[in-house]
C-alpha cells in the first residue's frame, strides 16, 4: 500500500508539473497575443491625431511654401480637393466649390522665437484671378484695413487676406502679437513674389466710376447673383450717396457678355425675372432713358446695356440715387471703351 | 493495478474507441463547419426572376372595342388580335394578374371587374389552359379584397384558382441596372410553373402617378413596404414594365374612374367610357387609356420613360389598332 | 505537490485571467487596455457558445473553434472545465467552501448527496438547444415540398424502417434510437408535405441566459466593473444591470444552501459536458466495491456525484477532493470504472426529454407572435453598428456584454424587453445614458463580439469609403426632429446644437433660416432717438433681445432688418443705423432669427450624437430610431438609398 501511495505521489507530481507547464504556456500565449492589436485599437490609436487618413499628402507639383526666416513649420502641410474640402471648411465649402475651387493647401506655421505662437496659412487655388477675387470679395470682413500688398488685400486684428494671381490666401492666428502679424505680412509678401503675376489687376473693376465708390466694396459673384440664376460673373461695387445727415447705399453691377445681343437678352431676362417676382415698372421723373426703373420689394432696380456689357443698379433705396448711379456708370462705360 | 482484469481492459478499450470516434466526429464537423470570416454585410437571399411571357408570333398588337357589355367587348377585342388561341395553348398554366387592391364593391370600379375576370379565365380554360390562377397582392386585407370585389366568386365559378399572398409567397428579385427594384420581394409563388401571364387592369385616375392602368397594375406583384416607392412613382412603374413581360394585357375602360383615384369611393367619380383594349404592348395600351381619362400619354412620365427604353410605343396609332364596336 | 493544490492554482489562474480580460476590455493601447488581449478566449473555449451558434447558423465562427479543444479534452478526461477552468465554478466552489466550513462531517456529506433534481440542467440544455434548432427544423420541413421526389423516397424508407424495428422486441439503446429517428423522420416528412412552415418556426439562441461563461462575463462587465468604474472615474450606467445582478447574486447565494447549486442543478454547459463524458477512457472510481464506509470522499465532493456509492460519472467535476480524502487510498482516477458501480446515464426520461425539446422549440414561435422580428419591429431597438438583421442577430447574440463593456461612450446597453423576451440583455443603443453618440471613428463593438452578432467592421466599411464607397456608411437608424419639442421649431428659441454636433461630413443635419415675429412683437414706435426706438405695448423683458438673434423690421419692408443691440422695458437699441430713419408712429416687428434643423436621410447614420447633445434633456427633441438601418433593407425610409 505504501509503495502504491508513493507511486501515486510521483504520478501526481508529474501530472501537476505538466499542468503547471500548460498554465505557463497559456500565460505566455496570452502575453504573446496581446501584441497583435485588435483592429479597434489600431483604428482608435492611429485615427486620432489630425484625422490624418482623410487628408491626402501634398500633390507632387506643389511644393510646401518657402518660409520667411522668423517662421517654422508647426504641422505637416495638408491638401484638400473638391471631394474632401468639407472636412476642412465644412460650412463654407459650397462658397468655394461654386466659384471654381481647384485645391486647398494649408499648414500651421509657428514663430521661431516663441514656438507656441502659431498661425494657420490657407492657400486656395481658385483656378483664375477673377475666381480668386470672387471668394475674396464675398468674405470681406467688416473691420478690414487695406493692406499694400496686392490690389486685393486687407488685414484685420488677427488675420490677413489677399488675392495673388489665381490664389486666394488666408492667414489666421489666435495669438495676434505684433511679431506674429509682422511675420504674417512677410510670409504674404514672399508668397506674392513667388507666385507671378502676383499683384495683377482685374480690368472689369476699372469700369466702375470712382466717384462715391466705397473703398474695397468691389465684388464678383460667379453664380446666382441677386438670386437670378442666369447671372454669371457679375461684378458689383457699392456707392454711398450723401442724403441729408446720413447716406444711402446703392449697388452698381455689370456683366460682360460675348455679344451685344447676348447682353440685351440677359437684360431682358433679368427684367422679366424681377417683374415675375412682384416687381413693378415705375414712372419716375428721375428715370434715365437707357433703362426703366423697376420697383422691386420697395427697392429700385435699373438694368441697361452698353455694347457687350449688361449693367445696372441693384437695391437702391430711391429712384433719385438709382438714377444718379446709373448715369455715372453709363458714362464710365462709355469712357472705358477702347 | 487492476488493469489486468481482461473484462475491465475490454471495457476500457471499447470506451477509448468510442471516445476516439466521438473526437474524430467532433473535430471533423468542427473543422468542416468552421467559418473564419463570419457573416457578410448583406446576407443576400437567393433572388428569383420571372420569365419573359411575351408572345413570339406576329400579328395585330392592339385592339380597341367599344361597347358597354364587357363580356362581348373582351371577346371581340381578343378575336381582333387573332383569338385567345393565339396566346393560350393547350396545357398552358396561366396567371391572371388582376387589380384587387381594395376591399370595395365591384360597382365602384376601383378593382378589376369580376365579370371580366371570369370571362377571361373561362376563355383561357376553353383554349385548353391546364390551370388559371388569379392573383394580386392587395393593399387591404387579401381575403376581404378578393371576396368583396366579387373577383373570388367569379374566378372560381369560371374554374380558376385564387392565389392569396402569404409571407412565403414572396421571393426577392433584382432587376439589372435598376435603381429601385433591388433585392425586393416579388409575389412569386403563383408564377411557379406558369407559362402565360395576362394583366387585367381597369382605367383609373391615380393621385400620385396620374393614372393607374396596365403597367401600374404590376405594382401589385411587389411585396414588402412597397409604399416607399411612392417617393418615385414613375421610376417604379417604369422598372416594373422592364421587369414584367406579359403575354397580353387587357385594359378595361368600360367604366373609367376619372377622379379621386385610386380608391374612388363614389359613383360620381366614375364615367362610362365603354371601351375595352387588348394589347401585347402595355405601353400602347396605357397611352390609349390615358385618353379615356382626358389625359395625354405625354403628361404621364412613366409612359415616356417606358417608350424611351423601347418597352413599347406611346404612339398607339402606329400599331394600327383594330377598332370595332359591339352593342 | 498535491493534485488538489494544482487544481486550486488552475482555478485561481483562470479566474484571474477572466477578471483581467474583463478589466482590459476598454479601447486603448496601454497594457491595461484592449491592445491584443484575447478577451474572448474563455467565451471561445465554451462549447455551448459554439454548439448553440452552430445549430442556429450551421457555422462555427472564427475563434469559436477553440471550443473543439475543450470538447476533445472533455471526451478524453471528463469535466475538467467545470472543476479547473470555469471562473463561475471557481466562485461557486469558494463560496460553497465558505458556507460549509463550520459544518460537521455528516452535514457536509448530506449537502453533497446526489439529488435527483440534478437532471434538471439537462432539460434546460435540451430546451435551449431545441430553441436554437427551429431554423434547421423549418428547413427540414421545407424540403419535401421543394424536392418531392427525394421526400417520397425518404418517406417510404423511414416508414419501412420504423415498421421493421417496431416488429422487433426493441431493447438495446441504439436500436431504439434508430427507431425513434426513423419514426420522427417519417412524421417530419409527412408534415413537410402537409404544412408550410411560415417564418415563425425559427431559431433563437437563448443559451446565453444561463451559460455560465457569458453569464459571468455579463455580470462582471455590467455590474461589478461598472460599480468600480463608478467609484474610480466616470460613472458607467447599464439599464438592466439590476436584473443581471439579481441572477448573478442569487446564483452565488444558493451555494450557502447547497454547494455548487448552480453547477449541479442549472448549468446547461455542465449538462453538455455531462453528455460528452459518456465514454471517457479515464475516470474517478473506487478500487474495491466494499470499503470502511467513512464517506470522507463525499465530505467535499463538488459535483455531488456520489463517489462512495454508485458514482454518477456525468456529474463528476474532477475536483479530485475525494482522492486524498480517502484514508485507504480507495479512490483513483484511472482507466477502470468504479468497483462500486456506475450510474450510466444522467437519468433523463423520454417524457422529460420530449417535454423539454418541444417546449424549447415551441417557445420561439410563441414569443415571435409579438411580431417583433416582422411587421411589429420596434424602432426603439437601435443596434450597434454592424449588427446583423434582427433574426440573424438573435441567432448569434449570447448576451455576454463584451460590446457594452468596450463601448467607449457607454451607449450600448443591455435591453430589458425592448427587443422582446428573447432579446433580453442583448445590446441596444441608448443615447441618453452614455457620454456621447456612437463615435465616428470607433469600431470596437464588432471587433470584440465573440459570435459576430455584431460584425467586425473596418473603419472604411463603417464610414462607407474606399471599397465601400458605393454601399455608403453603416447606418444604425435615422434621427427625427420632434417639431413639437425642438426649441427653434416649437418655442422660437435659437439653438441648432444638433446641427453643430453632427459629425457626418457633409452634415446630415442642415438648417433653414427663418425670421419669426416674436410673441407680442408687433409694435408701434412712439419715439426715435438716434438708434433707440421707444415702443408701445407691454414691457419687454430687460436685456433679452440683445443676443444678436433679434431684429427690428419695419412694417412693409420685406427684408430690411436691424439687429437689436440691447433693450430695456420700452426701448430697443439698434446695432446698425437705418438708411431712412423711421418716424414715430411707424409699425415695426420684433423678429427672432431661427435656424430650424432638418435631417437629410441620405446622410444620417443614426449615430445619435445629436440626440445626446440635444438640450431638451428629458425626452429629446431629436431622437434616433431604427428606420433606415443598414442591417435590414426592409426598414428603408427612402426609395433610393
Amino acid at each position: 500500500m505504501s509503495q502504491s501511495s508513493n507511486e501515486r505521489g510521483r504520478t501526481e507530481r508529474w501530472v501537476g508539473f505538466i499542468i503547471l507547464l500548460c498554465l505557463a504556456g497559456i500565460a505566455a500565449g496570452v502575453y504573446h497575443k496581446q501584441f497583435s492589436f485588435n483592429p479597434a485599437v489600431l483604428v482608435a490609436t492611429t485615427a486620432a491625431p489630425e484625422a490624418a487618413k482623410t487628408i491626402s499628402s501634398p500633390a507632387p507639383g506643389e511644393a510646401p511654401p518657402t518660409l520667411p526666416p522668423e517662421l517654422s513649420a508647426f504641422s505637416a502641410p495638408e491638401t484638400f480637393t473638391a471631394d474632401n474640402l468639407y472636412d476642412k471648411v465644412d460650412g463654407k465649402a459650397d462658397l468655394y466649390l461654386t466659384a471654381g475651387f481647384v485645391g486647398l493647401q494649408c499648414q500651421r506655421l509657428a514663430l521661431k522665437a516663441t514656438n507656441d505662437t502659431w498661425m494657420e496659412w490657407f492657400v486656395y487655388d481658385m483656378g483664375t484671378l477673377p475666381q480668386a477675387f470672387s471668394v475674396f470679395s464675398l468674405q470681406r470682413r467688416a473691420e478690414a484695413q487695406t493692406l499694400d500688398l496686392t490690389p486685393f488685400a486687407y488685414q484685420t486684428q488677427n488675420s490677413l487676406y489677399f488675392v495673388s494671381g489665381r490664389y486666394y490666401v488666408e492667414a489666421i492666428t489666435a495669438m495676434p502679437t505684433e511679431p506674429m502679424m509682422a511675420a504674417m505680412r512677410a510670409m504674404a509678401r514672399q508668397f506674392v513674389a513667388a507666385h507671378p503675376p502676383g499683384a495683377a489687376e482685374i480690368p472689369e473693376l476699372k469700369l466702375f466710376p470712382p466717384e462715391n465708390l466705397e473703398a474695397g466694396s468691389q465684388g464678383l459673384q460667379i453664380v446666382d447673383a441677386f438670386g437670378f440664376d442666369q447671372f454669371t460673373n457679375v461684378f458689383t461695387a457699392k456707392y454711398r450717396l450723401p442724403n441729408g445727415a446720413t447716406n444711402v447705399a446703392v449697388l452698381a453691377f455689370l456683366e460682360l457678355t460675348k455679344t451685344p445681343a447676348a447682353a440685351a437678352a440677359l437684360r431682358d431676362a433679368y427684367r422679366s425675372f424681377l417683374l415675375a417676382n412682384g416687381g413693378k415698372e415705375i414712372e419716375s421723373q428721375d428715370a434715365v432713358s437707357i433703362g426703366k426703373p423697376i420697383n422691386f420689394m420697395d427697392n429700385i432696380e435699373i438694368v441697361f446695356v452698353d455694347g457687350n456689357t449688361m449693367a445696372g443698379v441693384h437695391a437702391a433705396p430711391d429712384a433719385v440715387s438709382a438714377a444718379k448711379v446709373t448715369r455715372q456708370l453709363a458714362d464710365s462705360l462709355q469712357k472705358g471703351k477702347p | 493495478m487492476s488493469q489486468s482484469n481482461p473484462l475491465d481492459r475490454r471495457d476500457f478499450l471499447l470506451r477509448a474507441a468510442k471516445a476516439g470516434a466521438a473526437i474524430v466526429a467532433a473535430g471533423g464537423a468542427g473543422l468542416w463547419l468552421h467559418d473564419r470570416k463570419g457573416p457578410s454585410a448583406n446576407i443576400v437571399s437567393e433572388t428569383v426572376s420571372l420569365p419573359d411571357f411575351s408572345p413570339a408570333s406576329a400579328g395585330p398588337k392592339m385592339s380597341i372595342v367599344t361597347g358597354a357589355d364587357r363580356v362581348k367587348t373582351v371577346n371581340r377585342a381578343l378575336a381582333a388580335l387573332g383569338g385567345i388561341e393565339r396566346f393560350i395553348k393547350s396545357g398552358d398554366r396561366v396567371v391572371l394578374k388582376v387589380n384587387a387592391a381594395f376591399a370595395s364593391p365591384a360597382a365602384l370600379s376601383a378593382t378589376s371587374n369580376p365579370d371580366l375576370v371570369g370571362e377571361v379565365a373561362r376563355l383561357c380554360l376553353r383554349a385548353g389552359a391546364a390551370s388559371v390562377i388569379v392573383t394580386d397582392n392587395p393593399i387591404n386585407d387579401p381575403p376581404s379584397c378578393f371576396s368583396l370585389t366579387g373577383i373570388a366568386r367569379a374566378a372560381e365559378a369560371a374554374g380558376a384558382k385564387i392565389a392569396l399572398p402569404t409571407p412565403s409567397s414572396f421571393k426577392p428579385t433584382t432587376l439589372a441596372d435598376a435603381t429601385l427594384i433591388k433585392d425586393w420581394p416579388l409575389l412569386f409563388e403563383p408564377f411557379q410553373g406558369a407559362t402565360k401571364l395576362i394583366g387585367l387592369a381597369p382605367v383609373k385616375d391615380h393621385h400620385r402617378a396620374g393614372a393607374s392602368m396596365t403597367m401600374k397594375n404590376w405594382y401589385g406583384l411587389l411585396g414588402g413596404r412597397r409604399n416607399i416607392f411612392h417617393q418615385d412613382i414613375n421610376t417604379i412603374i417604369f422598372e416594373l414594365a422592364r421587369l414584367i413581360h406579359p403575354t397580353l394585357v387587357i385594359l378595361d375602360g368600360t367604366t373609367t374612374m376619372m377622379t379621386n383615384g385610386p380608391t374612388g369611393g363614389s359613383l360620381d367619380d366614375l364615367k362610362a367610357t365603354n371601351t375595352m383594349i387588348a394589347s401585347t404592348d402595355a405601353v400602347a395600351a396605357d397611352a390609349f387609356g390615358a385618353t379615356l381619362l382626358g389625359k395625354t400619354a405625354a403628361s404621364l412620365p412613366f409612359i415616356g420613360k417606358a417608350a424611351a427604353a423601347g418597352l413599347g410605343t406611346a404612339d398607339f396609332e402606329s400599331l394600327n389598332p383594330v377598332r370595332d364596336h359591339v352593342d | 505537490m498535491k493534485i488538489v493544490t494544482i487544481r486550486r492554482i488552475a482555478q485561481i489562474f483562470f479566474f484571474a485571467l477572466f477578471a483581467w480580460f474583463c478589466v482590459v476590455t476598454t479601447v486603448g493601447d496601454r497594457w491595461w487596455q484592449l491592445r491584443g488581449w484575447p478577451v474572448n478566449w474563455l467565451l471561445q473555449l465554451d462549447p455551448l457558445v459554439a454548439v448553440g451558434t452552430l445549430l442556429t447558423t450551421k457555422t462555427i465562427y472564427a475563434g469559436l473553434l477553440w471550443a473543439l479543444a475543450t470538447v476533445v479534452l472533455t471526451i478524453l478526461l471528463g469535466r475538467f472545465f467545470c472543476g479547473w477552468v470555469c471562473p463561475f465554478g471557481a466562485l461557486h466552489q469558494f463560496i460553497g467552501w465558505l458556507g460549509r466550513r463550520r459544518k460537521k462531517h455528516a452535514e457536509r456529506v448530506a449537502m453533497n448527496q446526489y439529488r435527483n433534481g440534478q437532471v434538471i440542467k439537462y432539460y434546460i440544455l435540451i430546451a435551449m438547444l431545441a430553441a436554437a434548432c427551429g431554423g434547421l427544423l423549418a428547413e427540414v420541413l421545407r424540403w419535401p415540398r421543394e424536392k418531392p421526389a427525394v421526400g417520397l423516397v425518404v418517406l417510404a424508407a423511414s416508414l419501412i424502417l420504423t415498421l421493421w424495428f417496431a416488429t422487433w422486441k426493441v431493447v438495446s439503446g441504439w436500436k431504439q434510437a434508430t427507431e425513434w429517428f426513423a419514426g420522427l423522420l417519417f412524421i417530419g416528412t409527412v408534415l413537410g408535405f402537409l404544412v408550410r412552415p411560415e417564418v415563425m418556426v425559427a431559431s433563437s439562441l437563448q443559451t446565453g441566459l444561463l451559460d455560465p461563461i457569458p453569464l459571468i462575463h455579463r455580470s462582471m462587465n455590467l455590474v461589478i466593473l461598472a460599480a468600480f468604474d463608478g467609484v474610480a472615474t466616470a460613472s458607467r450606467f447599464y439599464l438592466a444591470a439590476w436584473s443581471i445582478a439579481a441572477v448573478f447574486f442569487a446564483a452565488l447565494l444558493l451555494n450557502l444552501w447547497i454547494p455548487r447549486f448552480y453547477c449541479r442543478f442549472i448549468c446547461p454547459l455542465g449538462a453538455l459536458f455531462g453528455v460528452l463524458v459518456r465514454w471517457t477512457p479515464w475516470r474517478i472510481g473506487k478500487r474495491q466495491g466494499e470499503c470502511s464506509g467513512c464517506e470522507l470522499c463525499e465530505n467535499n465532493c463538488e459535483g455531488a456525484c456520489d463517489p462512495f456509492g454508485k458514482i454518477h460519472p456525468h456529474e463528476c467535476l474532477l475536483c479530485m477532493n475525494c482522492l486524498r480524502a480517502c484514508r485507504q487510498a480507495q479512490m483513483t482516477y484511472g482507466p477502470n470504472r468504479s468497483a462500486a458501480g456506475e450510474v450510466p446515464s444522467p437519468g433523463l426520461t423520454r417524457r422529460g426529454f420530449l417535454t423539454a425539446a418541444v417546449s424549447g422549440l415551441a417557445a420561439v414561435p410563441v414569443v415571435r407572435l409579438a411580431g417583433l422580428v416582422n411587421q411589429n419591429w420596434n424602432p426603439g431597438v437601435v443596434r450597434p453598428p454592424g449588427a446583423l438583421a434582427e433574426e440573424d442577430f438573435l441567432e448569434r447574440c449570447i448576451k455576454c456584454g463584451q460590446c457594452m463593456r468596450v463601448c467607449p461612450t457607454n451607449i450600448i446597453q443591455p435591453a430589458t424587453l425592448e427587443a422582446g423576451l428573447e432579446g433580453l440583455w442583448t445590446p441596444i443603443l441608448n443615447f441618453r445614458v452614455g457620454t456621447s453618440g456612437c463615435q465616428l471613428n470607433c469600431i470596437a463593438c464588432g471587433n470584440v463580439c465573440p459570435t459576430s452578432a455584431i460584425r467586425p467592421l473596418s473603419l472604411d466599411e463603417k464610414l462607407g469609403r474606399g471599397g465601400f464607397a458605393e454601399r455608403g456608411p453603416v447606418r444604425m437608424g435615422t434621427a427625427f426632429v420632434d417639431r413639437g419639442r425642438c426649441l427653434p421649431w416649437a418655442m422660437d428659441v435659437p439653438c441648432i446644437v444638433c446641427q453643430e454636433n453632427c459629425p457626418v461630413s457633409p452634415k446630415a443635419i442642415y438648417v433653414r433660416e427663418e425670421f419669426q415675429v416674436v410673441r407680442d412683437g408687433a409694435r408701434t414706435i412712439t419715439a426715435v432717438v438716434a438708434d433707440s426706438l421707444t415702443l408701445d405695448g407691454a414691457a419687454l423683458r430687460l436685456g433679452t433681445l440683445g443676443t444678436g438673434d433679434y431684429f427690428v423690421r419695419l412694417d412693409g419692408a420685406a427684408n430690411e432688418r436691424r439687429a437689436i443691440a440691447d433693450n430695456s422695458g420700452q426701448v430697443v437699441k439698434l446695432a446698425g443705423s437705418w438708411t431712412a430713419v423711421p418716424a414715430a408712429g411707424s409699425r415695426i416687428f420684433i423678429e427672432v432669427r431661427l435656424q430650424k434643423p432638418y435631417i437629410d436621410p441620405a446622410r444620417c447614420i443614426g449615430c445619435g450624437v445629436c440626440e445626446h447633445e440635444c438640450p431638451v434633456s428629458g425626452l429629446r427633441a431629436v431622437r434616433v430610431s431604427a428606420e433606415n438601418e443598414s442591417r435590414n433593407k426592409r426598414h428603408s425610409l427612402t426609395a433610393r438609398v
